[in-house]
């Protein structure tokens, strides 16, 4: 499993709403090797949404491109939605889960 | 979307289309339109894939809670970069703001639809032997994907360094 990257945005551990505060952990945002999207794309698009330096984006694009899947994001559960709808929004086979 | 600009310059990213590649842009574009609007085929689904793994039920919520944002958006990409294009003939476009993004986004688009048509979207040892139809689907992708690339020089050169850089991309 690779890394989350030095640059992917900060952890949110809780929610606050109220007086609760919830537990639920962050979700990882995954994308997944796929034989269609240019790798140039996939760099591109990394940059766009996340902001990645390109030395950065052209390592995730690499492992997705090598291994099969790349983790560009750990956050909590609506940021990761968001995450998930860009990288859908351009293309890309992306999933959420729960982080281990 | 909150995406971040990307050499957000004020140089309009100027595009070339000859007569014919204005047309198949608009019979490309028209096809993805009657899929989006039409019942889910594997075209759909692909541009629609899954969003949370191991976990059918969250998944079913999380496709519900975005799939409406992303088809208005996939729509309206679609309608804003054919309004680009004149109804026939060579076109010489300035793309300016978010227009060159747009104009990405539907490419791809575009690819994957014509992937899936002809299976180009499986890997390649389980894909049938090429005829006819793949052949096409295959010199159109090429040609889609030259586009992007030749946007890419202009919004994001760096998107494409690696091209000089890795010597060896094979997995």
């Amino acid at each position: 499993m690779p890394t989350a990257p030095a640059e992917a945005p900060v952890v949110d551990p809780g929610v606050t709403t109220g007086d609760e505060v919830t537990t639920e952990g962050p979700w990882d945002v995954i994308v997944w090797d796929d034989p269609v999207n240019l790798m140039s794309y996939v760099v591109w698009v990394f940059r766009k949404i996340f902001g990645f330096t390109e030395p950065v984006a052209r390592k995730l694009m690499l492992d997705v491109h090598k291994r099969g899947k790349a983790l560009v994001a750990s956050e909590p559960r609506e940021q990761a939605e968001l995450y998930v709808q860009q990288l859908h929004g351009y293309g890309l086979q992306a999933t959420m889960e729960r982080s281990r | 979307m909150s995406d971040q600009p990307l050499a957000p310059g004020d140089e309009p990213v100027v595009i070339e289309l000859r007569v014919e590649e204005v047309r198949m842009l608009r019979t490309l574009g028209e096809q993805l339109r009657q899929r989006l609007q039409g019942p889910p085929d594997r075209v759909v689904q692909r541009l629609f894939p899954q969003v949370v793994r191991d976990d059918a039920a969250l998944d079913r919520d999380a496709r519900r809670l975005i799939h409406d944002d992303l088809m208005r958006e996939r729509l309206a990409r679609l309608e804003d970069v054919l309004g680009l294009l004149p109804d026939d003939g060579a076109a010489t476009v300035g793309l300016v703001d978010d227009q060159p993004q747009l104009l990405m986004g539907l490419l791809n688009d575009l690819r994957l639809s014509l992937a899936v048509s002809v299976g180009l979207d499986q890997p390649v040892e389980e894909r049938a032997e090429p005829d006819e139809a793949t052949e096409q689907a295959a010199a159109l992708m090429d040609w889609l994907a030259w586009w992007q690339e030749r946007i890419l020089r202009s919004i994001d050169p760096d998107a494409l360094r690696f091209y000089e850089e890795e010597s060896d991309l094979s997995a």
